[in-house]
């Protein structure tokens, strides 16, 4: 097993990690990438980023549930 | 100057979760946010043949749940009568009722922070509504309601690669979106 990985794997595990799937050897693998590529260096920046953001925003969702019987609503109201 | 058109029939697909997010951090109240964005989709719809196109469609509904917001706390707040103001001294030995010494508090920025993760979650919807549809729901749903790769491939009937494709692309093009503001 080679511990050089492409720039697509190396990006792949970065995106996996952001929700805390990447496996212990994938993380070392892309530790190793990231020592000399430039650019997946600047891909995991941003991605790290962009976690960060969504974490302090706490952005929400509204629940599926509710949704449907919004749209259940709207449409009776639309027939009417 | 682009007329734009009202899809009712879209309006919960596209919108509910910007409305959701925009009300919850001014009401904080899951009951009082759902029934506001309901009574504004409700309200929109009765007043569709009012609606000139000069304004895009969010902009409009937005202007309706901006109104039915302030209408909630005018209602909140006469009930409780009269408003008061209550000082409390932080510092229990501390004597004397000077008001200035409540003034400002230079170390307190949380007003500050607040709305400025405000500005950020709004900036997060409307970069997400940039996104193809179906590659948004399934970005929500990992990111912000932290779904399991298995749940949400079982229920788009995709398989986890596909997935991480999928977020991949969106968390690019939401990397992109935010980039000048933001990241």
């Amino acid at each position: 097993m080679s511990i050089f990985v492409t720039c697509e794997e190396a990006n792949h595990t970065c995106d996996k990690n952001q929700y805390k799937e990447a496996s212990f050897w994938e993380l070392i693998k892309l530790n190793v990438h990231l020592a000399y590529c430039r650019v997946c260096r600047e891909y995991t920046r941003k991605n790290l980023r962009l976690t960060k953001l969504f974490q302090k925003a706490k952005v929400q969702t509204m629940p599926k549930e509710e949704k449907a019987l919004l749209k259940e609503r709207l449409r009776q109201e639309m027939a009417k | 100057m682009p007329n734009h058109q009202l899809n009712p029939n879209d309006w919960v697909d596209a919108y509910s979760d910007y409305l959701y997010n925009y009300t919850i951090v001014k009401v904080n109240d899951h009951e009082v946010a759902q029934d506001l964005i309901s009574e504004t989709f409700l309200a929109g719809l009765k007043s569709a043949p009012n609606f000139k196109g000069e304004a895009s469609e969010r902009t409009w509904l937005i202007s309706i749940l901006k109104r039915k917001i302030i209408d909630h706390y005018r209602k909140k707040n006469s009930k409780k009568g009269k408003a008061e103001v209550h000082i409390n001294y932080s510092d229990e030995d501390a004597e004397g009722e000077w008001l200035e010494e409540r003034v400002s508090d230079p170390y307190d920025r949380t007003a500050e922070d607040t709305m400025e993760n405000e500005e950020l979650g709004e900036a997060i919807m409307k970069c997400l509504e940039t996104l193809n549809d179906r590659h948004a729901s399934i970005f929500k749903m990992k990111t912000i309601d932290n779904f399991d790769t298995e749940a949400i491939c079982n229920e788009y009937q995709i398989t986890p690669s596909n997935l991480w494709v999928i977020i991949h692309r969106a968390r690019t093009a939401m990397a992109q979106c935010l980039e000048n503001s933001w990241l």
